[in-house]
């Protein structure tokens, strides 16, 4: 059987993705695993309580080192290096850990041969049971690179377990933003589901969004979550869907009490109501899951 | 004074507050750096000025000067370059990070650099208000550059102080921003989601050593207690703005509260007074 993967992501952040992911989790009825992909700031543990059963440093990209004791603060690095990572300073080669890319570029130039590549931990990728289904989800130390890297290989292990445990489906919670981790959260998934919400931000980073699922030919929808806010900029936001072509899913209304269920550390499928239901059976034919 | 404005997650208020302190003190200039998804123009008014590219080079190969060697491809880290041990080595633009290394392995000078665009720069003004925002190109992921390109025409401003609204998260886009302030404000809200995300924007202002400061937006939503890290990381309390429906619809309008709740707009200016008072 096929597995298919479904992401969700917003553009704007804030807009409602873990709570909606963790809500599709709790209403899906197939034999599912469930990836947290928002590796810098990851919240669906917070809701889904994970029992965890696996953890493992993660190490991105190795990055350059100087040998300080061979170092003359001669500069060649400093020319050459296009991401503005390695400095002179007190006459001394320095590496500036997060913008360095590992490239080698400097490598090359140095005449003493005193730089080096060295690899290190930049976050940790764990796994753990939940009432769910399995959840992998992972954290990128603050002020970390390479996320794009981790959210791949997490979702590859996401990938593995479906296959050995007979899962047909792997629902993804995305990163805010239309950059690396976004772009690969997405790629190579069945279906997005962009949740939006009634304001003119969440408008403009709309429309990016389901740029960016153009470009990377990944069919999407669109949710308006909080969509009594402002009726009238929910009308605005269905016409730009109609507009453009892009299939609408449905609404999910602001109410305190799914504020308060989220605020509490549970997912408040309850108090969504028939709401829920209808939503997942709409990305369900979208998604084009098997019956 | 060169103030971020960050938060770790998403939808806390970052750009509703950076619009605010901006408008309380229009003298700064106001810095979009969220460039994945700026709104800050959103909320200060109509933009007039112009629009400047930014590029990043790309490898491209000269079929008529390679020799077909392949020290290129196994030269490059990103894996952008393939070669199947014969023939032309082929380029993938999407992978290639511009690093320059390939073109200087290459026996024969075979590879150039072409300029691809990868965002842009938006310089001018926001309803009067000098204003300056990176705005990535749909589809590059290129993000520390376009936030390093607008940050280097910022300086050229010359202006007494800058409003940064930063990117969401805790990774490098943050760090890049955060790397050209004096100061970090953070906004978050009293829930579990905002909670943790805090403590990742906490660890990294604090490994960076930025004077930090908080800001709790939507005071009421949730009512989870803060004090234990900011006891831990030595941080205050600046400002506390209460969730009020008309302040959202106001925001969801395109509208800064600041300038039709006066509530807020005295919040924001008490954040003022603290912030020169214990920053400056």
């Amino acid at each position: 059987m096929r597995i298919r993967e479904i992401v969700v992501i917003s553009g704007k952040g804030g807009t409602g993705k873990t709570t909606l992911t963790a809500s599709l989790a709790a209403v899906a009825a197939e034999r599912k695993i469930l990836a947290d992909a928002d590796v810098d700031a990851p919240n669906l543990a917070l809701l889904l309580h994970p029992e965890e059963t696996f953890r493992e440093p993660f190490r991105g990209m190795s990055i350059a080192e100087v040998d300080r004791t061979r170092c003359t603060g001669c500069g060649a690095c400093e020319e050459s290096c296009r991401y503005d990572a390695i400095h002179v300073r007190e006459g001394k080669a320095v590496v500036d850990e997060g913008f360095c890319e590992g490239c080698r570029v400097c490598l090359h130039v140095c005449p003493e041969q005193c730089i080096s590549l060295k690899n290190f931990e930049r976050g940790t990728i764990r796994r753990g049971d939940t009432a769910m289904g399995p959840l992998w989800h992972a954290r990128l130390n603050p002020g970390g690179e390479n996320s794009g890297l981790m959210v791949a290989l997490l979702r590859r292990e996401a990938r593995k377990e479906a296959e050995t445990a007979g899962a047909q489906l792997i629902i993804t919670d995305g990163p805010p933003g239309i950059g690396c981790p976004v772009t690969s959260s997405v790629t190579g998934a069945d279906f997005a589901v962009i949740v939006s919400e009634p304001s003119m931000s969440a408008l403009s980073d709309l429309r990016r969004a389901a740029e960016l699922c153009g470009i990377l030919a990944v069919p999407f929808g669109v949710l308006i979550n909080r969509w009594n806010l402002s009726e009238e900029l929910t009308e605005t936001l269905k016409k730009t869907c109609r507009e453009k072509g892009w299939l609408f899913l449905g609404t999910i209304p602001f109410d305190r009490r799914i504020a308060e269920a989220v605020g509490s550390g549970r997912i408040p499928a309850p108090e969504m109501g028939d709401v829920l239901p209808a939503l997942w059976s709409t990305i369900r034919k979208a998604g084009r899951l098997e019956q | 004074m060169r103030i971020a404005v960050a938060s770790g997650k998403g939808g806390t208020g970052k750009t509703s507050i950076s619009a605010s302190l901006v408008l309380a003190r229009p003298e700064n200039l106001a810095l979009d750096l969220d460039v994945e998804e700026p709104n800050l123009n959103i909320l200060l008014g109509a933009f007039e000025g112009g629009v400047l590219p930014v590029t990043m080079p790309i490898a491209r190969i000269e079929g008529s000067k390679c020799v077909e060697c392949g020290k290129c491809a196994r030269s490059c880290v990103f894996g952008a370059i393939a070669w199947m041990g014969a023939g032309f080595p082929v380029i993938n633009d999407s992978l290639c990070r511009g690093c320059g290394l390939c073109s200087r392995v290459c026996p024969t000078e075979a590879i150039f650099e072409e300029d691809q665009i990868v965002g842009e720069v938006r310089s001018g003004t926001c309803d009067g208000i000098p204003f300056l925002e990176g705005r990535l190109r749909v589809g590059s992921v290129s993000t520390v550059r376009v936030i390093e390109e607008t940050v280097k025409k910022a300086k050229a401003f010359n202006r007494p102080g800058w409003v940064m609204d930063c990117p969401p998260g805790t990774a490098c886009p943050v760090a890049a921003s955060l790397r050209h302030a004096d100061m970090a404000l953070l906004v978050t809200e009293p829930t579990p989601f905002g909670r943790s995300d805090l403590e990742g924007m906490l660890e990294l202002t604090a490994g960076m050593q930025i004077p930090t400061a908080l800001v709790i937006n939507k005071t009421g939503i949730g009512d989870l207690s803060l004090d234990d890290l900011c006891k831990k990381f030595g941080v205050e309390v600046l400002a506390r703005y209460p969730f009020s429906r008309s302040a959202a619809e106001c925001g969801a309008r395109g509208e800064s509260p600041f300038k039709t709740d006066a509530g807020w707009a005295e919040i924001t200016r008490t954040l003022w007074s603290r912030i020169e008072r214990r920053f400056s």
